[in-house]
């Protein structure tokens, strides 16, 4: 008889009915019961599996070990990480000492004319001078001398469209466009004293020779050609020295150091008139004086072409390429090659730059704080100080003169350069 | 011991072991009908209750935490046989279905023999035989079974409504076909309530 017959046989009167009115069957759950009790004591217990159980749990041993393990393991992994961030903070300085540290010297008071918004435009080639245009005075242009800013101060001109210094520094040489004059009229600052007409001579744009130091040479517009003239800083004589085919509204125009390529910032309008002379110069010429041959450096785009300056090898130029929302990128371009260009983007807006003398750096104001773009060379680091300062210019012997602004008021402030 | 047991103290351990080693493989027997896998099962389960001590919340409830460790395992079990035969199942159909009539033939007196209370059980899905197996064997109620399989006590009810139901069947079909008692034929359709009043 198999199980379930049995226990049937044992409890064969277990039918009932339960208080709760529901018929309940003890025999069959005895029967569940009773099977399971005997399926169950079917396996043993047995000592071997009891062993295997306990040979299998880790130890409390070894389970500290294994934390101690990790524990090791993290402390180790920060301690790595934390003397790779020492040793990475240890050498930062390490390689900042290679560089050239840029201190503040010295403060120069200036006149009230360039301390209160005043703008630093220019600095002599003997370094005595600077000039300078007011706060909110368009063509208004001081000068003064760097031993004695404030009683040296003195107006230059008035209705100033361009300016260039003498080699020498003894004068600035300049197109004024007073009222009531159709076109710009050359003009010469010397030293100390206010500016005066150089002969009646109309002229788009001036610079020095850079073969003559005593010569000027400046740009007209006629019979829908350019031509390049020359005069003495009399301005009795005027000697044309080369026409160029095409009609150009000159704006500025720049020789190279060396004298090989000229600059010229031309607008797209070629009509000259008082309203096309106000617009801004957009296209960059470089005449190579050699073969006099014209060449657009950059072809015009969507953007004004602002300050411009020769690297001191004359090899590249930089520009400022003003952008429509009036940001400004520095462009600095390889003559011979035009598609080398090394662009400089502030991370703010541009507040004046300057070439290094020795060419291997451009030095630029951020929104003043200093940075410089090292072509090649040792870092160049300057002091992190609340200090804003603007309009760089780079001396020949390596300092630097700026104006410090703070609040309001600003002042001559001279960067000395100390090597560690 | 049990407090000794949660502070990590090895010896209090293989006392539990001892205490429980041999209920707990009887519920794993019961539950997957193979001794070695049943074994195993207590193995891997004493193994996860000593990894996992702090999670047992009151120490009164020590054995229903254990139970619930080999239920869940015994469960993993059944659902990895389940997976594993799917995959042969495609692989053997051709062979199975050569040799069915064969089978048959041998399979019919094999039932006409040896069907009785195991084998009705066999035929219980495994969540059915789960509360069979607590409710009958360890004398659990159904609060304590729901605590801890943590299943609602309403769908333990049915679970054993029905385990009991199929039972009945089985043993019926099977008393049709053997010669038995009138008496025995009534007893086994007479509706059941079950011991200690938790199934209404």
């Amino acid at each position: 008889m198999n199980q379930r017959g049995r226990d049937d046989h044992e409890h064969s009167s277990n039918k009932a009915q339960h208080s709760s009115g529901v018929t309940t069957n003890h025999t069959m759950e005895s029967n569940i019961a009773h099977f399971l009790r005997g399926e169950a004591e079917k396996i043993h217990f047995t000592p071997a599996l009891r062993a295997r159980i306990l040979q299998e749990i880790p130890s409390p041993r070894s389970q500290q070990r294994t934390r101690l393990t990790y524990i090791v393991l993290a402390s180790a992994t920060a301690f790595i990480l934390v003397l790779s961030g020492l040793t990475y903070l240890w050498r930062q300085p390490e390689i900042q000492t290679t560089g050239i540290y840029y201190v503040q010297h010295k403060e120069i008071t200036v006149a009230p004319q360039l301390a209160n918004g005043g703008q630093l435009l220019s600095l002599d080639p003997t370094e005595q001078r600077i000039v300078y245009q007011p706060a909110n005075q368009a063509g208004v242009l001081y000068m003064a001398d760097l031993i004695n800013p404030v009683q040296s101060n003195a107006l230059a001109m008035r209705y100033a469209r361009d300016m260039a210094w003498a080699p020498d520094g003894s004068a600035l040489v300049a197109t004024v466009l007073p009222p009531m004059t159709a076109q710009p009229l050359l003009a010469l600052v010397p030293n100390g004293q206010y500016m005066h007409l150089l002969g009646q001579n109309t002229a788009l744009a001036a610079d020095w020779s850079p073969t003559h130091s005593d010569q000027i040479m400046f740009a007209r517009q006629q019979k829908g050609q350019t031509q390049l003239w020359s005069t003495n800083t009399s301005g009795a004589v005027v000697t044309l020295q080369l026409t160029m085919h095409e009609s150009l509204l000159i704006h500025h125009m720049n020789w190279s150091p060396n004298g090989q390529y000229l600059a010229l910032i031309a607008s797209q309008n070629k009509t000259v008139t008082r309203a096309t002379l106000d617009q801004p110069g957009r296209v960059i010429y470089i005449m190579d004086i050699q073969t006099h041959k014209l060449n657009q450096l950059m072809a015009p785009g969507n953007f004004q072409v602002g300050n411009v300056s020769w690297s001191p090898d004359g090899h590249a130029l930089t520009f400022e390429q003003i952008n429509p929302n009036q940001k400004t990128i520095l462009q600095t371009v390889t003559i011979n090659k035009p598609g080398e260009i090394s662009s400089i983007t502030p991370k703010q807006h541009l507040d004046g730059w300057t070439w290094s003398p020795d060419g291997h750096a451009l030095v630029y104001s951020d929104g003043g704080r200093l940075s410089a773009y090292v072509f090649h060379g040792s870092p160049i680091i300057f002091p992190q100080t609340q200090a804003r300062y603007v309009s760089p210019f780079w001396l020949k012997n390596g300092q630097i003169l700026c104006m410090n602004v703070t609040g309001d008021k600003g002042v001559l402030t001279l960067l000395t350069p100390q090597k560690k | 011991m049990v407090t000794r047991f949660l502070a990590g103290d090895e010896y209090a351990f293989t006392q539990i072991v001892d205490q429980y080693g041999s209920l707990l493989l009887r519920t794993a027997y019961l539950l997957v009908r193979d001794e070695e896998t049943a074994r195993d099962i207590v193995q891997d389960s004493f193994i996860l209750a000593w990894k996992n001590m702090r999670k047992l919340r009151e120490r009164v409830y020590l054995r229903a935490w254990l139970l619930k460790i080999v239920v869940n395992q015994a469960t993993s079990f059944k659902r990895q046989l389940a997976r594993r035969t799917a995959l042969f199942k495609e692989q053997l159909v051709q062979y199975t279905t050569d040799l069915s009539t064969e089978v048959t033939d041998v399979h019919k007196d094999s039932i006409e023999d040896t069907l009785d209370m195991a084998q009705a059980i066999n035929t219980l899905p495994f969540n059915q035989r789960t509360v069979l197996v607590l409710f009958y064997y360890h004398k659990m109620t159904m609060p304590e079974i729901s605590e801890t399989l943590g299943v609602a006590e309403n769908t333990l009810r049915k679970r054993l409504q029905s385990a009991h139901e199929k039972l009945r069947r089985v043993l019926h079909a099977h008393s049709t076909q053997t010669p038995v008692s009138t008496q025995q034929a009534d007893r086994q359709d007479a509706p059941m309530t079950l011991n200690r009043g938790e199934v209404q």
